[in-house]
């Protein structure tokens, strides 16, 4: 009895030294008690080769800064939010990382991120395209810098629209569709055998996603936030935005060209007609499924053109003991060097007209040539707000409902107090 | 004792007291705000609509599952050739990870492409919504729920009749006792504490439930399926309030030790042998 009593003692001494040592949160990543100087960079796992991005930057900023070490932690998507908060919190084992570009408001209302106005020129601030800068400043300081971005366009099956004898739409900016003539194209195209659909007219990648819904609303003449970030009450629920949720919910439940659930890889196989997507979609296609044959279209329109963007930026932990070095570890990341290579190797949109021009090639051509116009000229960027990540999982819950047969108004004015509640803690 | 009080009773206490906080992770901030949290969680809509769906689904899932788990288990101790293959089929549901379950089963209830509206399309039978309703989708996770989860209970309840003395059955048939009178005469009062064990462990693990919600549902449609320990993990993770979500995992707590109190005082054990 006295062993056992000892015994458990003793494990229980261990436990409470263990937990009262200092946390590495280095589930992050392993530190040398041997460099003089380690920094860390906190990054989505993106698998290779888009790795080699990050890595090259790192071997750079290395090479010129010897003596420094970088620690690199590479997270998986679906837990990268939760696990860059908790480092934030414990303030360790992060001095540069990942920054979804929605998310500035969010990490830069809590104060996580180092203004970096003094570490960069004027001249290559004006190399990135005006909405990526936007996107990078809140409170007029400059909290990010950009790294990657997105367009969206409606690629379309070659042919799927020849079997249904429908010419294909045009790919100039000047032969946007509206959404009416999409759904009458969509009509078309559709195929039906017994009451199964065997192809279907549209589908959205992300379909219930703010990323690619936010667009709709804002061509229809809806805004999506008040001006100070802080209340959705009159903008979400808005007619304009209730005008654009019913259609959205006819789409699926009275028009059904689209199926209620998402099934992956139904433009790949030829199931689907007309596809709205991000740009590296293309890329995708050309080198997984070369057998598609494919055009991009304009992203479609009610009222006035407005395409999706953003994607990922760079940022410096505002803790950080080595501000100087982080920053320059995001210049070896983000400068416009690195970006020609990030752009080659990394499947998103550059966010430099310096990368831009670097490739006229590509960027003077089809499709890509629509995505670079679309990104200068109707691009908007999502809601800048601290509560964005409530603000996207409410009204994603919104349009799945609507999706599956809620009543429109009803979602948006419900889904208007959920999200006000929510910003009512950041006031 | 020291090791119940470390693992289990002070996470209980440290909730508890993160329950009278807000916290701001990222702006590593814990301010003191009494009980503002519980006052907030009686006026959310939401958090009432999760405790009444957690009370219905533990209502309806928990007695099914032990009634059927009985009945598997009274079906497959009978010696006869091939009960102990029968016995493995139904205990495959147990050994398939949750997370798995619920992927496979979201993908058969898929309302336009699913296994199951293809077999009543098959059948001429009226498509379903299953998931994608309100009406459909709590019973459509109930289901997946109770196939996951009867084959083990089975296998427990299957441990306790064979610990029933073999002579108490001979001697109840020797008095003219039939089947039915022998299982509510014999077999079942000396079930009761497996059965009890089984009905206590089965309620806390389905007030417990996450999985399926989370993969198959998110919560919706319109919080139709939402659970507490769902708004627990929501609130904490998603939302990053560590406070509320506190305070909404001591409301679970209030609630599965009032459920459990409860079938411990209604299925006390009267019978030893």
């Amino acid at each position: 009895m006295r062993y056992r009593t000892a015994l458990s003692v003793l494990v229980i001494v261990m436990l409470l030294v263990s937990t009262l040592l200092p946390a590495p949160i280095g589930a992050l990543g392993p530190t040398s008690v041997w460099a003089a100087t380690e920094l860390s960079f906190v990054s989505v796992a993106r698998g290779e080769p888009r790795r080699q991005a990050i890595l090259g930057a790192i071997a750079e900023f290395e090479k010129a800064h010897p003596g420094v070490k970088v620690v690199l932690s590479e997270i998986p998507f679906d837990q990268y939010f939760q696990k860059v908060a908790i480092a934030l919190a414990s303030g360790s084992g992060i001095d540069a990382f990942d920054v979804d570009s929605p998310l500035v408001a969010s990490y830069g209302s809590q104060g996580a991120l180092l203004p970096l106005d003094k570490y960069w020129t004027k001249d290559n601030l004006d190399d990135f395209i005006k909405v990526e800068r936007d996107i990078a400043t809140y409170e007029g300081k400059m909290l990010t810098v950009p790294m990657g971005s997105t367009s969206v366009g409606l690629f379309c099956n070659v042919d799927l629209f020849k079997a249904a004898g429908v010419p294909l739409p045009g790919t100039e900016p000047d032969k946007r569709l509206t959404w009416d003539q999409v759904l009458e194209i969509a009509r078309k195209v559709q195929v039906e055998k017994d009451g199964v659909v065997e192809v279907w007219g549209f589908a959205l990648q992300q379909y219930d996603r703010p990323y690619q819904l936010l667009p709709f609303l804002q061509s229809n003449g809806a805004e999506v936030i008040g001006r100070d970030g802080k209340t959705v009450n009159g903008y979400l629920n808005s007619p304009a935005a209730i005008e654009v949720a019913r259609w959205y919910g006819d789409l699926f439940n009275r028009q059904k060209l689209s199926p209620r659930e998402q099934v992956p890889n139904l433009f790949y196989t030829g199931k689907l007609a007309m596809y709205l997507a991000p740009s590296y979609e293309a890329n995708t296609l050309k080198s997984q499924h070369p057998n598609v044959k494919w055009i991009v279209a304009p992203h479609p329109y009610f009222k006035r053109p407005v395409t999706p963007t953003g994607a990922w930026h760079t940022g410096v932990y505002a803790g950080t003991k080595y501000p100087a070095l982080a920053a320059a570890l995001v210049h070896a990341y983000t400068d416009p060097e690195p970006a020609k290579r990030n752009y080659r190797i990394m499947n998103y949109m550059p966010v430099r007209e310096s990368t831009f021009k670097a490739f006229p090639e590509t960027f003077e051509a089809m499709p890509n040539k629509l995505f670079y116009w679309e990104m200068l000229h109707t691009a908007i960027a999502r809601p800048r707000t601290p509560a964005y990540r409530e603000y996207e999982d409410l009204l994603r819950q919104a349009f799945a409902n609507i999706r599956q047969g809620a009543d429109p108004a009803k979602e948006m004015n419900v889904v208007v107090e959920k999200i006000d509640a929510q910003l009512r803690r950041y006031r | 004792m020291v090791g119940l009080g470390l693992f289990k009773l002070y996470p209980i206490v440290a909730g508890l007291r993160l329950s009278f906080y807000e916290v701001r992770l990222i702006a590593r901030r814990l301010d003191f705000i009494g009980l503002a949290n519980y006052a907030e969680l009686i006026h959310d809509p939401v958090i009432w609509k999760a405790t009444a769906n957690t009370v219905l689904f533990n209502l309806v899932v928990t007695p099914v599952q032990v009634v059927l788990a009985l009945g598997l288990a009274v079906l497959v101790n009978r010696q006869l050739r091939g009960m102990a293959a029968f016995r493995s089929v139904y205990f495959v549901p147990a050994v398939i990870s949750l997370v798995v379950a619920s992927i496979v089963w979201k993908l058969m209830y898929a309302p336009d492409n699913g296994l199951l509206n293809g077999a009543l399309h098959a059948l001429g039978l009226p498509r379903q919504t299953f998931l994608t309703s309100t009406t459909q989708a709590m019973a459509s996770v109930m289901l997946m729920v109770v196939w996951k989860g009867v084959g083990y209970w089975m296998v427990i309840l299957v441990a306790g009749l064979k610990e029933i003395p073999e002579a108490i059955h001979e001697a109840a048939r020797v008095d003219g006792a039939g089947p039915i009178r022998r299982f509510t005469a014999v077999t079942l009062p000396l079930l009761t504490p497996a059965l009890l064990f089984v009905a206590v462990a089965d309620t806390a693990i389905n007030f417990l439930l996450f999985v399926p919600v989370y993969v198959m549902t998110q919560g919706g449609p319109s919080d139709s399926t939402t659970l507490l320990m769902f708004e627990v993990y929501r609130n904490a993770f998603v939302y990053t309030r560590f406070g509320y979500a506190s305070a909404v995992s001591t409301l679970l707590l209030v609630v599965i030790a009032g459920a459990v109190v409860l079938q411990i005082r209604f299925l006390r054990v009267e019978f030893e042998y």
